[in-house]
């Protein structure tokens, strides 16, 4: 592999690889420090470092790898040792779940990774953390400090008070628009097909852009290049397996998809164990047959219902690596995941007024939603020399949603029985075409370069349909984004690191240039005390539009920002913070604060200021919000005993005047949210628990009733809503359990069982609540999230 | 040394982070909201001003209806006090007669409700131009048979237009009442006994159609006043129904409650319908 070692003035550069001892993959971001010098750099995205101006060709490498032992690595007579490969081993204790990065395990080193609010996560290392079936990358970001991890309903990353569509999401160089399998108890991403996961919280480089809140870089698997292998696995709800396939010395295949499998065996061990650990009323019929007649006192009286949806999903991975020269890479990486939900339900209710007479409301709810993602990318890296290295990245992605929600309600009282119909139907779909050439050059040991463009192009459609007649919202909209940026890392000093970096995109559809100046700093007081800040401005041109709909439950949908119903929305990051790190032990302490402009919501509840804007329908209302807060962690990083405790104390206010007077608590606000992680490894056990508490969240509802007369003397009656978003859920909290063993399966393979147990106390989280208004009554339904789960799943791999 | 360090920044941040927290109003459940239902009409006494509340699902009040409060209207500066009417119904009234209530004046209505100062302003319109009837006078036989009425009706030969100027398409509102003391009906049978009166629903149009026995149904002296409606009041209609899915509540104008302050200005003109 490239070696190049220089004498320049008895200053000599090192260039090597870090690959898996076991498969030779490539290990992107992995920290390499020179031993004593406080040196250090991180390999890039293909495992390619260059260390420059090293004083001396005698010396000692230490390589770091989340979820891999740490390596020592002695040069002395360099030229021998070209190529210099550097292999890792997969740690047998799996040291870390999780890394801040830039942490210094043993010391020893520096790592030039020190970045802010930068995570890095080894999906390889999950496997100890409780589950639904499977270990998942995005599940266990959400027990992370700053990202909300009470979304139970969400793989979406609920970031620092940002939403998920403000997570710029690559996989493999393009973009993932929607991360949800099954309500989010899944992510999109299985974890067999993901090598590394880089997580910025807040205040990242020039090189991401189009987003608000935070950008997640995953890196698939290229595969085994030594050997063919593979793996399964099953759980209670979902199965999945893998290939590994080395075609030749050059070539590399890895195919790896999975699927749900309870639409298919409907009467198997999840409904019985779903059933058994839930009460009887886990379905809405059941629990309508049990509703006790109630009656009205005059006013709405409201009776509660429950329901659970069913479900099934897949996705599938292929990536075809070719490696033409030491110097290239050449990858085609393709990914399909789609979810097909059903949450049709039936329910009962009968009424009783003060005359005696009864009224039964029958409502038989159609509720389909389908779901999915597409995406390819064809990529070429190349190392051009020790000092310059590139990437040239051609994409595809499509997300798409269809949703079909009709109610059939009967109204049968004594004397006349009525038959209606309402519903929508939502349809959004969203394509990106992009392109990017990125550039890294290190033009000396303290200045490292980095530069490129970016292009993409969105096509964009959204169609809400009420009753089948009514085009409510009707969007078709394209728009190129083209970027160019450019970033320089200064190591001013072996304490203080500089980034500074300027973007600039030019959006077609307003016909502007947005200007994202950003800076980043570190200074390391003392070896292990370390303080931090950022600051930066970021743009998004597609937005997530929040759709409200207090009676059935808001939903949300991709639109293309156009400056009229959408705008170019803006956001500004504030962080600040330090961390104090031992060899077992990492303090670390944020705070930030990022304030947003043009954040839209959709309602239809809204009457219209003025006569004008009435005719227009103009249901769109965008304004300003605010996101702040402070996450503490504690984290014991090695030993038996390994995981963390965090606390964040944040809120997220909205100030949208279309949507309320006053300014409002965003629907992800919480506000405190505590996360408790461990796990134990005893022998060929594992033991796991995590612990969540957030604050209940924030809902509309309605609370009132009056009358209005009109002039022509019709009187009307009014449900009153409450203020924006001013009802909180109960709070929520879950404790979760996990126990593997694992085992050997001939002279290579290996396997594991575990049992997991969700939601052990089975604790009745709710998820949203719907109201139904029948006759001026209120139907409350209270949408819970899963109560207690067992599973249990084995996996295998050759 | 460092203990301190780490006491200084810790509380740095949580104290900058405390001070810094947004202005949320809190909402309780039990809280209500005022809902005004105040017209003023231009030329007339304040007489139409009633004020109820929103009822929580919690509560077992029945009446809804807010008597008690100090309501003041402002003009020009000066406050009016109104007065609970006797018969209470949450309806009150300014009893002098210096208020004058006029085309193109401002008028703001405030009062206190459970500590929130409930306040909203409307300005009276312009006067309706050039309205007009197609008729001033219309002769009709008195009838007996029902066929007869519903073939009167029906024919549309004693319709009478009422036009006036629209060239914005404003909202306007029309009123018909009988202001004979003791009318003559012009069904014989006399199903309606009492002094006819009908209030249109608001319309953009310039013109209104009266028909015999929808819009008047005796003899004598009709009046006619068309009223000119407010921005306010015209959204306030056009957002009346609600959907019980997106439970959108109508226009308000009211700070602090919900409901609507408005203003019209009138024009009116006379119809007699003689007796054949």
């Amino acid at each position: 592999m490239a070696f190049v070692l220089q004498a320049q003035a008895q200053k000599f550069n090192l260039s090597g690889k870090v690959v898996d001892e076991a498969n030779g993959e490539a290990l992107a971001y992995a920290a390499v420090g020179v031993k004593g010098l406080g040196i250090g750099t991180t390999t890039n995205a293909d495992g390619f470092f260059t260390l420059l101006n090293l004083p001396s060709d005698d010396l000692t490498l230490t390589i770091q790898y989340v979820g891999y032992n740490t390596s020592e690595v002695a040069i002395k007579d360099v030229k021998n040792q070209n190529p210099l490969i550097i292999k890792l081993s997969i740690s047998e204790q799996m040291l870390q779940e999780v890394v801040v990065s830039g942490s210094n395990l043993d010391n020893q080193m520096i790592s030039a990774t020190d970045k802010i609010s930068q995570i890095s996560i080894s999906p390889e290392a999950l496997n100890a953390l409780p589950s639904m079936g499977e270990k998942d990358i995005f599940r266990s970001i959400q027990l992370l400090p700053g990202v909300s991890g009470t979304n139970e309903a969400s793989s979406g990353l609920y970031v620092r008070g940002g939403t998920p569509d403000q997570n710029l999401i690559v996989f493999d160089g393009f973009t993932v628009y929607h991360v949800d399998h099954f309500y989010g108890f899944f992510s999109a991403f299985n974890p067999n097909a993901v090598k590394n996961v880089q997580l910025h919280k807040g205040g990242f480089e020039a090189k991401y852009g189009g987003r608000l809140s935070s950008v997640m870089e995953l890196t698939g698997k290229t595969g085994n290049q030594n050997k063919f292998s593979g793996g399964a696995a099953i759980g209670a709800i979902s199965a999945n397996a893998y290939l590994e396939i080395p075609i030749g010395d050059k070539v590399n295949l890895f195919v790896a998809g999975r699927r749900s499998y309870t639409d298919i065996i409907t009467s198997g061990i999840y409904n019985d164990i779903f059933d058994l650990y839930n009460d009887d009323d886990s379905n809405i019929a059941s629990q309508a047959s049990q509703n006790q007649t109630q009656s009205r006192s005059g006013r709405g009286s409201t009776q509660q219902e429950e329901t659970e949806p069913t479900f099934f999903f897949y996705d599938a991975n292929v990536k075809l690596s070719f490696r033409p020269s030491t110097k290239d890479v050449i990858s085609l990486s393709y990914y399909s995941g789609k979810d097909d939900l059903d949450n049709s339900r039936f329910s009962s209710n009968s009424f009783e007024d003060n005359n005696g007479e009864t009224s039964l409301i029958e409502t038989d709810v159609t509720d389909l939603l389908q779901w999915g993602n597409v995406g390819t990318s064809l990529r070429w890296a190349r190392q051009w020399n020790d000092r310059f290295y590139s990437t040239v990245v051609t994409s595809f992605s499509n997300y798409f949603s269809d949703r079909d929600r009709i109610s059939d309600v009967l109204i049968d009282r004594e004397d006349s029985v009525i038959n209606r119909s309402v519903g929508t139907v939502e349809v959004n779909d969203l394509f990106d075409y992009s392109f990017a050439i990125n550039n890294e050059y290190l033009i000396s040991q303290k200045h490292t370069m980095e530069f490129g463009v970016q292009s993409i192009f969105n096509d964009i459609t959204y169609s809400l349909t009420a009753n089948d007649t009514l085009n409510l919202i009707e969007e078709d909209n394209d728009g190129v984004q083209v970027a160019a940026y450019l970033q320089d890392t200064w190591e001013v000093n072996n304490k203080l690191t500089l980034i500074g970096g300027i973007r600039t995109s030019y959006f077609d559809v307003t016909d502007k240039f947005y200007y994202e100046p950003r800076v980043s700093a570190s200074l390391k007081v003392t070896p292990k005390f370390k303080l931090k800040a950022a600051w930066g401005r970021y743009y998004q041109f597609v937005n997530r539009i929040v759709r409200e709909d207090v009676s059935q439950g808001s939903r949300d949908f991709w639109l293309l920002a156009d400056d009229l119903n959408s705008p170019v929305s803006f956001s500004r990051h504030l962080i600040g913070g330090f961390s104090y790190e031992t060899d077992t032990w990492l303090f670390d302490v944020e705070v930030y604060d990022k304030s947003l402009d043009g954040i839209v919501e959709y309602s239809n509840r809204q009457a219209a200021t003025s006569l004008d804007e009435l005719e227009d329908t103009d249901y769109f209302f965008d304004g300003t919000g605010v996101a702040r807060g402070v996450e503490w962690m504690i984290q014991k990083k090695s030993g038996n005993f390994k995981g963390w405790a965090s606390y964040t104390l944040g809120e997220v206010v909205h100030d949208i005047p279309g949507i309320s007077d006053d300014p409002y608590y965003a629907l992800h606000d919480t506000r405190h949210e505590v996360n408790l992680v461990g796990t134990y490894e005893i022998g060929k056990w594992d033991f796991g628990a995590t612990w969540v508490f957030g604050t209940g969240k924030p809902y509309t509802a309605p609370y009132g009733e009056y009358q209005l007369t009109t002039l022509d003397g019709t009187t009307y009656n009014y449900i009153s809503v409450g203020a924006k978003n001013s009802f909180r859920l109960p709070d929520y909290h879950r404790l979760d359990m996990s126990v593997n063993y694992k085992f050997k399966l001939g002279s290579t393979g290996s396997g594991q069982v575990g049992l997991s147990l969700f939601n052990l106390y089975d604790r009745k989280n709710i998820w949203y609540k719907e109201f139904l208004v029948e006759e001026e009554e209120v139907i409350e339904t209270d949408v819970n999230l899963i109560g207690f789960t067992p599973n249990l799943n084995v996996s295998v791999k050759f | 040394m460092k203990n301190s360090l780490f006491k200084f920044l810790i509380i740095i941040i949580s104290g900058s982070w405390i001070l810094a927290c947004e202005e949320v109003p809190e909402f309780e459940l039990d809280d209500t909201l005022p809902v005004v239902e105040a017209f003023l009409y231009m030329g007339d006494e304040v007489d139409d001003i009633k004020i109820s509340e929103v009822v929580p699902f919690e509560s077992s009040v029945e009446n809804n209806e807010i008597d008690g409060l100090d309501i003041e209207i402002l003009w020009k500066g000066e406050s009016y006090a109104l007065v609970n009417a006797d018969s209470g119904g949450g309806k009150y009234y300014y009893p002098g007669d210096d208020l004058k209530i006029l085309s193109g004046e401002t008028y703001e209505i405030s009062f206190l409700y459970e500590g929130e100062m409930i306040t909203s302003s409307t300005t009276v319109p312009p006067a309706p131009d050039n309205l007009e009837l197609s008729t001033d006078a219309l002769e009709l036989p008195q009838l007996v048979d029902i066929f007869d009425i519903r073939d009167l009706a029906q024919s549309g030969n004693s319709n009478v237009n009422v036009e006036w100027s629209n060239p914005n398409g404003d909202y306007y509102y029309l009123v018909i009442e009988n202001i004979e003391s003791d009318p003559e009906p012009i069904d014989v049978n006399d199903i309606l006994s009492f002094n006819f009166e009908f209030t249109s629903v608001p319309t953009q149009n310039d013109f209104f159609t009266l028909i015999p026995f929808v819009h008047f149904t005796q003899f004598g002296t009709h009046r006619i006043i068309l009223y000119r409606v407010n921005e306010e009041y015209a959204l306030l209609y056009e957002t009346i129904q609600q959907d019980s899915r997106d439970l959108n509540e109508p226009y308000t104008n009211i700070d602090n409650g919900v409901g609507i302050f408005s203003g019209f200005a009138s024009d009116t003109v006379y119809l007699e319908i003689n007796m054949q």
